[in-house]
Parts: C-alpha cells; sequence; structure tokens
C-alpha cells in the first residue's frame, strides 16, 4: 500500500507512472546503500477517486484527495534471506478511533525547520521517525482560526 | 492552511509530518513495542506542512471495502 501521489506524476496531470518505471527498496532504511533488496512491480491500482486539488492559489501544494494506492509486486516481500521487512495490517474498522493515540510517521523528509527549501528528486538518505501524539479535527480547526 | 484536509472526511491529522516526508507510513506506537508484533498501518503522509507543524494523512480505514474489491478482482482475474 502507498499514496496515490508516490505512484503519479505531479508535473503530468497526475498521470500514473508505469509500473515497470517503479522499482521497490526493501529491508534498508538508507537509499544510498549499496546492499539492497530490489524489487520490481507487476500491477499498480490507484483509487479511482484520486485527484488532486488546488482550493487556494496560496497553497504551495495542491491538495490529494483519495490519496491511496495498492502495489502488487513481482516477488515476495517476506521471509526473504537477509532482507529484514515486516508485516503491518490496516485497521479493518473505519469505526475505530485514534484520537489521543501515539503513533510513528516514517519518511525522508526535512528535519531542519529552517532549511525550507528541498530540492525536488533530492531525499534525505535517512528516515526519520518522528514521535508524534494524534490529535484530529479540534486541534486542527484551531490552527485554521489562529491562522 | 493544512487543514484544508476538513473538506474531505477520509483523512487524519497529526502533528510533525514535514515537506518531503509525503507518502510515508503512519504506524501506530503500541503500548510495549515488540518488534515481531505485527504493525498496524493507519495510513500516509498526505500533505506535510512545516510551518504550521500538522500533517494530514490518508486514512486507510476509510478505504477497507475498496482494498478488498481491488484484491478479490485481482485474485479473479489471476484465476481465470
Amino acid at each position: 500500500m502507498c499514496a496515490a501521489q508516490c505512484v503519479t506524476d505531479q508535473f503530468n496531470n497526475d498521470r500514473q507512472y508505469d509500473a515497470d518505471d517503479i522499482q521497490i527498496i526493501l529491508g534498508t532504511i538508507d537509499i544510498h546503500t549499496k546492499n539492497q533488496h530490489k524489487v520490481g512491480v507487476e500491477k499498480i491500482f490507484i483509487h479511482p477517486g484520486f485527484k488532486t486539488i488546488n482550493l487556494d492559489k496560496q497553497l504551495k501544494n495542491p491538495l490529494p484527495i483519495n490519496d491511496v494506492a495498492m502495489i502488487r509486486t513481482k516477488g515476495n516481500v517476506l521471509g526473504l534471506d537477509n532482507v529484514v521487512t515486516m508485516k503491518a495490517v490496516v485497521p479493518f474498522s473505519n469505526k475505530t478511533s485514534y484520537v489521543g493515540r501515539d503513533a510513528w510517521v516514517i519518511g525522508y523528509g526535512n528535519t531542519n525547520p529552517n532549511m525550507s527549501d528541498l530540492k525536488i528528486g533530492v531525499l534525505n538518505a535517512i528516515k526519520v521517525k518522528s514521535y508524534l501524539m494524534m490529535s484530529v479535527r479540534k486541534i486542527c480547526q484551531k490552527c485554521i482560526t489562529t491562522d | 492552511m493544512i487543514c484544508a484536509g476538513n473538506i474531505q472526511t477520509n483523512v487524519i491529522h497529526a502533528k510533525l509530518a514535514s515537506a518531503g516526508d509525503s507518502g510515508g507510513s503512519l504506524l501506530l506506537k503500541k503500548d510495549n513495542y515488540n518488534e515481531d508484533e505485527i504493525q498496524t498501518l493507519l495510513g500516509f503522509v498526505s500533505i506535510g506542512i512545516q510551518e504550521t507543524n500538522y500533517g494530514s494523512f490518508t486514512k486507510l480505514s476509510s478505504y477497507i471495502s475498496w482494498i478488498a474489491g481491488v484484491k478479490e478482482e485481482y485474485q479473479n482475474n489471476e484465476s481465470k
């Protein structure tokens, strides 16, 4: 599973990438390590309702809607020799509330608040796990009104 | 601005996702962390905005039926 924006070209009307153009790197958090296990992609399934909209021209980035996709890999990703991967499950009910629960967010994003411009196509090499508290809409409404 | 996400129901908002994190996983933190345990994937970073310290996440639990449908269709095609 991944975000739809990861398998579409934002500079080309969100056109879906060809499965052959995507490789998945397993078992490492360092994208520059030489010791990588790569697996190809057989098929990409993007949510039919995926789109990006510009609510406000002042927004730097368009807002993705239904930002979800599934990828069928060409090979196994679990139980490989010397490659650490693990299973994750998706919540089976949309009634469970996770408000107030702690969660990890994992990404290659900017960790330096003074560095506002990231070069497109350049990822930070090491994944960051930020520890965060999930706090749903109330807080977000607050952040709108204080903006 | 990040809370523009309010117009859709299928997002989770949380603190501290930043630019470039997009697509990263949001995993539920268990009380007793155990590496061997199966993780719960709640969603992905959909937008990260540094200035507000909030991110907008795709809420996977809203897409359970779509996920099941894709799987079923794929498996049906496989068995043909």
